[in-house]
């Protein structure tokens, strides 16, 4: 072979066809505000006590992250429901976001489908939340089947996303935003739930897909308190998913005792909990946010012995975004 | 000096064939996607200060890559252990033995090989692009051709 053969190869493989790529001054001018976020971040780490350290650094990246159409850095962050879903952006643990097509819904009853092909990366799917904190998000299907995680709560203006589970192998996907199903409201903790006025207005509603931080972002450290709600910490375990994913204890301690948990990591929202207690499985699943609920709570009485196994997944994909996670036992 | 303004022109019409090095490097149109925007968000940063914008890219790139398969962050494994038969041309098939050969090569032959004879770089500017010397680029060189290889006779014109 000779050297003229070896320029030829590597001609014939480099002027192949190439993936053609619009976003890509979009795309290094994201990677260009990660950059700066770390080095601003990094700076006044390094400079000042520790207090100072907490507040300017939060101030620095929250500031990044405001919004401003597509110059808008990070998480989008609106004080009302007029923002737009953001065309790209990266999210604090430095995942990039990509949105592959938007739409409209009618607040009012309507169903609207995306159909997006599919990358092979994690897909999600986005609703711009207004200020009405009761306002009831559009239920998300794929494929014409509900997603497995929690619908979409506004709790605020900004945009929540729900990660979206795709079949192996799909190449095209159909995502849905459905307003027609029967609604209900709790305007209190206890209060009863109403069916909710249509309220006029459209839901903004994407798709997005996101590709994995290089390596995986070590998520803060969790803890739980020693005490409580005037109850005290008998035990507890903190693991990081996806390497630690379950804990077993027994308790022999006559009381009143309840499960907590807590959860860092940007998909932290989206682990689970399942509980077994005394060979009992837990009707549902609970989310990391969520507070205990009376199914997390149960009695030991003199003399009994109660084995309590806690499992914990995560809905979605979650690659080299590994969540930190704490569970305790507090006895009254 | 390069003027900011200019960037986004730069990147939508200067880096196609830059992704194509960065292709012929990582052997991924993915990975070198990757790698090219790696490296232009670096050079915005130096962007005022360059003279020559695609040649500044491009040594970014190179040193990028390198760095990258340094840490072994792609998990790209080179093998030092190469198939004990020369690769003849024998059409399409042998087309295709030189370029597994070429992706088994260490990175920074690799590097040299498709500076050489994809970019058509002389030595000078091989060594200045890879912070080497020049005898450190002719001696890659020849290590790199004759695990692909190359016919030993010919070896010479590629040290002009």
């Amino acid at each position: 072979m000779s050297v003229e053969d070896l320029r030829d190869v590597l001609r014939e493989r480099a002027e192949g066809p190439a993936p053609a790529n619009p976003y890509r001054s979009e795309q290094v001018r994201e990677r260009v505000r990660r950059v700066r976020r770390r080095r601003t971040v990094a700076t006044v780490t390094l400079a000042g006590a520790a207090t100072a350290v907490t507040v300017l650094a939060s101030v620095a990246v929250t500031g990044a992250l405001q919004p401003g159409g597509r110059d808008a850095a990070s998480v989008p962050r609106v004080d009302d429901g007029g923002a737009e879903l953001p065309a790209y952006y990266v999210s604090p643990d430095g995942t990039a976001y990509r949105r592959l097509e938007e739409a409209t819904v009618d607040a009012r009853g309507e169903k609207t489908t995306i159909t997006v092909t599919s990358t092979g990366r994690p897909l999600e799917a986005a609703v711009m939340c207004g200020r009405d904190p009761f306002a009831i998000a559009p239920e998300v299907l794929v494929n014409g089947r509900p997603v497995e995680s929690p619908g979409i709560a506004c709790a605020g203006p900004g945009m929540q996303l729900r990660p979206l589970e795709v079949p192996a192998g799909a190449g095209e996907v159909t995502v849905t935003f459905d307003t027609t199903g029967p609604a209900c409201v709790r305007r209190t903790e206890h209060g009863p739930c109403t069916p909710e006025r249509p309220r006029g207005g459209r839901w903004k509603v994407a798709v997005y897909d996101w590709t994995p931080p290089e390596r995986p972002v070590k998520p803060r450290p969790v803890t739980l308190p020693d005490r409580l709600d005037g109850a005290k910490r008998i035990k507890g375990f903190t693991g990081t998913w996806p390497g630690d994913g379950s804990y077993e204890t027994t308790v022999t301690a006559p009381g009143r005792y309840t499960i907590e948990r807590d959860c860092s990591g940007d998909l932290g929202d989206r682990l689970w909990f399942k509980y077994w207690i005394d060979g009992v499985e837990s009707p549902s699943l609970t989310g990391c946010g969520a507070r205990s609920l009376g199914a997390d709570a149960f009695t030991v009485r003199k003399g009994q012995k109660v084995k309590v196994r806690v499992r914990v997944g995560l809905w979605g994909a979650a690659t080299n975004r590994p969540v930190a996670w704490a569970v305790a036992l507090y006895r009254k | 000096m390069a003027d900011r303004a200019i960037f986004d022109d730069f990147v939508a019409s200067r880096t196609d064939r830059l992704l194509r090095t960065a292709y012929l490097l990582t052997r991924d149109w993915g990975v070198a996607e990757d790698l090219l925007q790696e490296s232009l968000a670096k050079a915005w940063f130096a962007w005022p200060g360059i003279d020559e914008p695609e040649a500044y890219v491009r040594k970014v790139l190179v040193t990028t890559y390198t760095s990258w398969w340094r840490r072994r962050w792609r998990r790209e494994l080179p093998s030092d252990a190469l198939p004990e038969q020369p690769v003849e041309d024998r059409g399409d098939s042998g087309r295709e033995e030189v370029w597994r050969a070429v992706g088994r090569l260490p990175a920074r032959q690799r590097a040299v090989i498709v500076l050489r004879f994809y970019e058509d770089l002389p030595v000078s500017e091989v060594a200045r692009l890879l912070g080497c010397g020049e005898g450190t680029v002719k001696s890659q060189t020849a290590k790199a051709l004759a695990k692909l290889r190359v016919d030993e006779s010919i070896m010479k014109e590629s040290y002009r």
